[in-house]
């Protein structure tokens, strides 16, 4: 599994939509399922996949699965 | 996580029950909910007159200090069925409120949970929102011993639909109020999902 098939994977679990609508530009605003309490866990999720602790600014960063690879890079993830 | 709340047996007098947590705070993982008092009219009124918290509480004119006061006086405080809270973030800021209200402790007891607000600069920073829903369920399903909380908001209010689902919250019924639609869900004890928005809980409150 490469590591961006596991984002992937985290954002389809957390907001509750099928892996395959899981595209780079889902973003935040996009779809009504990223409630406030998804991107807590959507957060909490990462952090611990990943085992890293994004940092305030990217928790407000995170509005995109395409910004979430590009945070996870800040922290050394080769995805 | 621990239980925060002790569940109550049977006997126990609800009545009174409520009446204590009209003056008692609720210190969770990540936040505490202290009973709303007069002198935080200030920033309650800052962040109820928010645009989105307007539009989704129906709320037409700006609040105003003299506004809350009056309703703080004359109406919350005679009250004895609702409890308003202030979220305090850890530095014991104000950063929201919300509220569990309508508590009704006869036959099909239940309770609504409603007016959370966030300010919206400290709104991705800590599960406010969820942790101050969680507990206030857990208040009225654990302590207050209710069969279930109602959650009530305008049909177009996804992501508070979405959010409510998310918590274990079910479709139960739709109601006009002031001329606009809502739809009301409710969450029994046996349907809030503890496990996972308590793990959720957990990680951010080791993160702030």
């Amino acid at each position: 599994m490469t590591q961006q098939h596991k984002v992937r994977e985290i954002f389809s679990g957390c907001l509750n939509i099928p892996l395959a609508d899981i595209q780079d530009e889902l973003a935040y605003n996009s779809r009504p399922e990223w409630d406030s309490v998804a991107h807590m866990a959507l957060v909490a999720r990462l952090d611990q996949a990943f085992n890293i602790m994004m940092e305030t600014d990217d928790v407000i960063n995170l509005s995109s699965v395409a910004k979430a690879y590009e945070i996870l890079r800040k922290y050394g993830i080769d995805v | 996580m621990e239980r925060v709340f002790i569940t109550q047996s049977a006997s126990v007098d609800r009545k009174a029950l409520v009446q204590q947590y009209r003056k008692q705070e609720i210190v969770g993982k990540c936040m505490v909910m202290r009973p709303m008092q007069p002198e935080d009219a200030e920033p309650v009124v800052r962040i109820r007159n928010q645009v989105h918290a307007r539009y989704y509480m129906t709320q037409k004119e700006e609040a105003t200090v003299e506004s809350h006061l009056a309703w703080y006086h004359e109406i919350y405080l005679p009250k004895e069925d609702d409890i308003n809270w202030v979220i305090l973030n850890r530095q014991r800021e104000i950063v929201g409120g919300n509220a569990l209200y309508d508590i009704d402790l006869t036959k099909g007891s239940h309770g609504e949970k409603g007016r959370q607000v966030i300010w919206q600069p400290a709104a991705l920073q800590a599960p406010y929102a969820l942790e101050s829903d969680y507990l206030i369920c857990r208040l009225a399903l654990d302590v207050f011993m209710l069969e279930k909380v109602i959650a009530c908001f305008k049909q177009d209010a996804a992501r508070t639909e979405s959010m409510n689902k998310r918590m274990g919250f079910v479709p139960d019924g739709e109601r006009m109020l002031r001329g606009e639609r809502y739809k009301d869900f409710s969450c029994r004890a046996d349907q809030l999902r503890s496990e996972e928005l308590e793990s959720i809980i957990n990680h951010w409150g080791k993160r702030i």
